[in-house]
């Protein structure tokens, strides 16, 4: 029998999430930065989208959430980051999680890649945050000037790892 | 709350009988809130799908339909109700890096 390839597999009532020591790191430093980013008092506009405006069409109201409810949409998103930064120190090349574990996992790497996104200014049809439609090119000076940058590759690398944790529930959750 | 009665009987005209609703008991907040998800670039489909099967209990259909509500017309409306709860819903969406947004029911 083949055993299950890919970074996380459904295994024994749970999933399990096979990382290498250098992605581990990688996106744990990812999260801490992230934790940062989050609990600044005065937040940089890189983490606006990780707080939409609610009532895009009432002062009132919108202030009024905010007071009530920003505080617990910070908490809530830092306790998930923890939940993750957590997992990672467990021993072993294989992380076992649960179900509540991996939706932490998914909505942690889906803020990364907001921040990251937002930073990127990626668009609709780019693939790992970098425009592939090359008909466009018709200049290779063009070309050269788009280079893949590091960032890139780390923000299509998220969404790689983001795609198979859905895969993943879906295929858990697949009659 | 509109009433409308009618009596007719040969040959006197028809009575219309109208109850004119009292505008004190009708709150600008009473009205349905619906919550809106916006189109972005950054946000999965197979993620978005499964968030609103998840926060919603859709079906993997509805969900998908919805999804490319989104996707194509730029926005579409996932959930209405009483302003609480539709609250609670954009918050669960946020908490989950979807843009939503909340407005009275057009």
């Amino acid at each position: 029998m083949s055993e299950p390839t890919g970074p996380i597999t459904r295994s024994r009532g749970g999933f399990a999430l096979r990382l290498a020591p250098e992605e581990r790191t990688l996106v744990g430093r990812l999260l801490d930065e992230m934790r940062v980013l989050i609990t600044d008092p005065s937040p940089s506009p890189a983490v606006g989208r990780l707080f939409p405006v609610t009532y895009p069409d009432d002062p009132e109201h919108e202030a009024e959430y905010q007071r009530l409810m920003r505080d617990d949409l910070v908490t809530s998103k830092v306790a998930g980051i923890d939940v993750v930064t957590d997992l990672f120190d467990r021993q072993g090349r294989t992380i076992r999680l649960d179900d509540g574990e991996l939706l932490a996992l998914m909505q942690a790497l889906n803020g990364v890649r907001l921040v990251l996104g937002t930073m990127l200014d990626v668009g609709e049809d780019d693939i790992d945050g970098v425009d592939v439609d090359e008909e466009e090119e018709e200049d290779e000076d063009e070309a050269e000037e788009s280079d893949v940058t590091p960032e890139h590759h780390l923000y299509g690398y998220l969404s790689w790892l983001l795609e198979a944790c859905v895969q993943a529930i879906a295929d858990d959750e697949a009659p | 709350m509109w009433r409308v009665a009618t009596r007719a009987s040969a040959p006197a005209p028809e009575t219309v009988v109208l109850d004119v609703p009292d505008v004190d008991e009708v709150t600008l907040d009473d009205r349905p809130w619906v919550v809106i998800v916006w189109n972005d670039p950054i946000n999965l489909m197979s993620y978005v799908t499964f968030v609103f099967q998840k926060l919603f209990g859709y079906s993997l259909e509805k969900a998908t339909d919805l999804m490319l509500d989104v996707h194509h017309k730029g926005r579409a409306v996932v959930a209405s109700g009483p302003r609480e709860q539709s609250e609670l819903h954009v918050f669960r969406l946020h908490e989950h890096g979807l843009w939503a947004t909340l407005q009275h029911d057009e």
